[in-house]
C-alpha cells in the first residue's frame, strides 16, 4: 500500500512536471541556503579557532591613555583640558629593555615594523618595510626561497641588507638565484639607498578571512628595522607599540601583569598619562561569537524561506485536490476509506518536500563549498545536519500536507462524484 | 428474508435539509428486493429520485428512515469505514462518465478496488489482466484513459467494477455518454456477464428501450415505485447476435 502510494505520487509529480518543479523550488532554495550558510559559518568559526593558535593572536598591544580613562576606547572620560603628550610621556627603548628583561619568560620580543613606503629602483617601484625578527612573524607565512634570512647581527647593527619577495626578484633579476649578492639601488624623493640582496622569500597566499581579521600585509621587501628607522635608535619614542607573547601564555593574566608593571615602573609619577595594555584574545573570542550569532541569524532567515516554500506546497496541494475532486469521489466509491485518501495526499506532499530537500542539500553543499573555497576557508557540513534537514522536510510535508489531505479525506463521495 | 436476497430495502425515506424550512423529501417509502442473479432496471424521468435511490443502494448515502440490508449487512447503522468496506467488496459501480482515474493505465484502474482490499500486488495484477481480457480489452491494458474511446473506457470501468467479485453491479446510465452502437455493445456485455457469470445487475436509466431488455423493470416517479413488470424484450437480449 505504501509502495502503491509512493508510485502514485511519483506519477502525479511526473504528470505535472513544471508545477512540481516550481513547487519544490521554495524548499530547494530554503534547504540550500540553510546548508550553504552552515558550511560557511562552520568554516569561518574553524578559521577563527585556527587563528587563535597563530602568531597574530599572541600580539600584545601597548597604548597610552589619559589617567582616569578606563581604556583606549573610553571616550566618555576623555578630558580635553589635559596637557598635550610630550616625548617624555611616551614609550622608548628603555621601556623595551625593561620589558625584555622582566618578562623574558613570557614575551618573545617587541614587534618593530616601519613602512618606508614605495621607492623607485630604475623604472620599477618597490615597497620597503623595516622590521625586526618579531615583526617578520607578523607578516604572514614566509619561507626562504633563495639565499638566507636577515641575521641577528644584521638586525641589531642595522646593516643595509634586503630580503626580496620572489615575484619582485624574478622581475628585477630574471630569477631568484640571480638576485643574491646584487646591490639594489633605490630612490625616494631625493634620497638614495643601497641594499645588498641576501635572500628571496616566498609568501603563502593569504586567505580572505585573514584579510578580514588582520588586513593584508602585502609583499614588501624587508630590511632591518634599525636601518629603516630615520632616527638613531636611542632617541625614538612611541605612543604605541606591540609585543609578541610566547606560546601557551595566559594572555589575560599577562595583560594585567604588564599593565601593572609599566604603570608602577614608568607612569607612577606621571601627572597625566598611563599605559593601557590589550591582548587580541578577547577580540578573537568576540569575533568567534559574532560569527556564531551571524550564522544562527542567517540560518533563521533561510529557515523562513523554507516555511514560505512549505506554504507553497500546501497551496499547490489544495489546488491539486480541488482539481482531482472527481478522482477522490471515484476512489471513495471504489472503497477507499478516509484514511486511504488522507495517506495518499500526505505521501504526495511528503514526496514533494523530500524531492526539494534532496535537490536543496546537493545545491547547498556545492554552493557552500564553492563560496568557502573562494573565501579561502575550509567549511564542511555536519552529516547530522543533512539528516536533520531530510527529517525536517518530511515533517514539513506532513505539516503542510495535513490540511489539504484532510480536506480531501472528508469530501462527501456523492458531491465529489458530481463535481464538474 | 430469503437467503437468495441480495438487496432488501424496506420503507425507505430520504429527506434533505432536515430541520430547515427547505426540508425536502425525495424518496417516500421505497420497498425493493433484489435476488441473486437478477438483472433489474430502474427507470424514471429526471427528478424522480433515481440518483438518490442509487446512492442509497450503492452505500454512498444512508436513508433518513427505513431499513436497508445488503447481503445480510445492515447499511443504516454502518459507520463510514464500514460503508467504505461494503462499497469495496459488495458493490461494483459503473458510471455514465466512466470515472477512470486519469494518468493511470487501464490495468492500474482495474487494480484499484483490489488495492483498497489490500490484495497483494502480483495477484491483483493477474486478476486485473484476466478481467480486462474478459471485457475484450486485453490489447489495451497499458493505455491511459485519454488514449481510449468511450466504449473502451466503459469496458475498463466494467472490469474494474467486477474486481472484488461484488454482490451487485450498480450501473448508472452506463450508455448515456455513448453512441447507440457502442451503447449496444456495452448492453450486450452486461447481458453476457449476467447470463454467463450469473452476476446481479441493477441498471439505472431513463431509457425505456434499454429497460425493456432486463428481467424486471421498476418505474420510479416522484420518489415512489409506481410499476414493476417483466421486460418485454428480456429474452431478445439474451440471444443478441452481438454477444457471440
Amino acid at each position: 500500500m505504501l509502495k502503491d502510494n509512493i508510485l502514485l505520487a511519483l506519477n502525479e509529480l511526473k504528470a505535472n512536471k513544471m508545477r512540481s518543479l516550481l513547487t519544490t523550488l521554495g524548499i530547494v532554495i530554503g534547504i540550500a541556503a540553510v546548508i550553504a550558510i552552515m558550511i560557511l559559518g562552520n568554516g569561518m568559526k574553524r578559521y577563527t579557532v585556527d587563528t587563535m593558535s597563530s602568531p597574530e593572536s599572541r600580539r600584545v598591544y601597548f597604548f597610552l591613555i589619559q589617567k582616569g580613562q578606563e581604556d583606549i576606547n573610553d571616550e566618555q572620560n576623555y578630558d580635553d583640558s589635559v596637557r598635550e603628550m610630550r616625548n617624555s610621556d611616551q614609550y622608548n627603548v628603555k621601556t623595551f629593555e625593561k620589558l625584555r628583561e622582566k618578562f623574558s619568560d613570557r614575551l618573545e620580543g617587541i614587534i618593530m615594523s616601519y613602512d618606508l613606503g614605495t621607492m623607485k629602483t630604475g623604472s620599477n617601484d618597490i615597497n620597503i618595510c623595516g622590521i625586526n625578527p618579531c615583526g617578520l612573524k607578523m607578516k604572514g607565512t614566509i619561507n626562504i626561497a633563495a639565499g638566507r634570512s636577515i641575521t641577528a647581527e644584521e638586525y641589531s647593527s642595522g646593516k643595509s641588507v634586503i630580503m626580496l619577495p620572489d615575484k619582485k626578484a624574478e622581475m628585477l633579476y630574471g630569477s631568484t638565484e640571480n638576485a643574491l649578492g646584487k646591490t639594489l639601488e633605490c630612490r625616494k624623493n631625493n634620497s638614495f639607498f643601497n641594499y645588498t640582496v641576501v635572500g628571496v622569500y616566498h609568501k603563502e597566499k593569504e586567505s580572505m578571512m585573514q584579510d578580514m581579521l588582520f588586513g593584508s600585509t602585502g609583499e614588501p621587501a624587508f630590511v632591518p628595522y634599525n636601518n629603516a628607522s630615520q632616527k638613531p635608535v636611542g632617541e625614538s619614542c612611541f605612543t604605541d607599540f606591540c609585543a609578541l607573547a610566547k606560546k601557551d601564555t595566559d594572555l589575560n593574566k599577562l595583560e594585567k601583569d604588564l599593565e601593572k608593571y609599566i604603570n608602577t615602573e614608568f607612569y607612577k609619577d606621571n601627572d597625566a598619562y598611563k599605559a593601557d595594555v590589550l591582548v587580541l584574545q578577547e577580540a578573537l573570542d568576540s569575533v568567534a561569537m559574532i560569527i556564531s550569532i551571524m550564522k544562527l541569524v542567517l540560518m533563521a532567515i533561510a529557515a523562513i524561506s523554507l516555511v514560505v516554500g512549505g506554504i507553497g506546497v500546501m497551496n499547490i496541494m489544495v489546488v491539486s485536490i480541488t482539481e482531482r475532486t472527481r478522482e477522490i469521489g471515484t476512489r471513495k466509491a471504489l472503497g477507499a476509506t478516509n484514511g486511504n485518501i488522507r495517506t495518499q495526499f500526505l505521501i504526495e506532499a511528503v514526496m514533494i518536500c523530500m524531492l526539494g530537500c534532496t535537490v536543496g542539500v546537493v545545491t547547498g553543499l556545492l554552493l557552500g563549498k564553492l563560496m568557502s573555497s573562494l573565501m579561502g576557508i575550509s567549511g564542511s557540513a555536519e552529516a547530522s545536519s543533512i539528516v536533520i534537514s531530510v527529517v525536517f522536510s518530511m515533517l514539513f510535508g506532513v505539516f503542510f500536507g495535513y490540511y489539504p489531505a484532510s480536506k480531501a479525506a472528508k469530501m462527501n463521495p456523492i458531491d465529489a462524484l458530481r463535481y464538474e | 428474508m430469503n437467503s437468495n436476497t441480495v438487496i432488501d430495502l424496506k420503507n425507505i425515506y430520504k429527506r434533505f435539509y432536515v430541520g430547515t424550512p427547505n426540508e425536502l423529501e425525495i424518496l417516500h417509502g421505497i420497498d425493493l428486493t433484489v435476488s441473486r442473479g437478477e438483472f433489474v432496471s430502474i427507470v424514471g424521468a429526471s427528478g424522480s429520485g433515481k440518483s438518490t435511490l442509487m446512492n442509497i443502494i450503492g452505500a454512498l448515502d444512508r436513508p433518513s428512515l427505513g431499513s436497508y440490508t445488503l447481503n445480510g449487512t445492515d447499511i443504516c447503522s454502518a459507520k463510514d469505514g464500514e460503508l467504505s468496506h461494503i462499497r469495496n467488496r459488495e458493490i461494483g459501480f459503473v458510471f455514465q462518465t466512466y470515472n477512470l482515474i486519469p494518468r493511470n493505465s487501464a490495468l492500474k484502474n482495474v487494480e484499484l478496488p483490489m488495492m483498497y482490499a489490500r490484495m497483494r500486488s502480483r495477484s491483483r495484477k493477474k486478476r486485473a489482466a484476466e478481467l480486462l481480457e474478459m471485457v475484450g480489452m486485453k490489447d489495451r491494458m497499458k493505455h491511459t484513459p485519454d488514449e481510449l474511446s468511450g466504449g473502451q473506457k466503459q469496458r475498463v470501468a466494467i472490469a474494474r467494477a467486477l474486481a472484488n467479485e461484488p454482490s451487485i453491479i450498480l450501473a448508472d446510465e452506463p450508455t448515456g455518454a455513448l453512441d447507440s452502437s457502442t451503447g449496444r455493445m456495452i448492453m450486450d456485455l452486461f447481458h453476457k456477464l449476467h447470463r454467463e457469470k450469473g452476476i446481479t445487475i441493477i441498471l439505472i436509466t431513463h431509457s425505456n428501450e434499454l429497460a425493456e431488455e432486463t428481467e424486471r423493470v421498476l418505474t420510479l416517479m416522484d420518489g415512489r415505485i409506481i410499476s414493476e413488470r417483466r421486460g418485454s424484450r428480456y429474452a431478445e437480449g439474451q440471444y443478441s447476435p452481438c454477444t457471440q
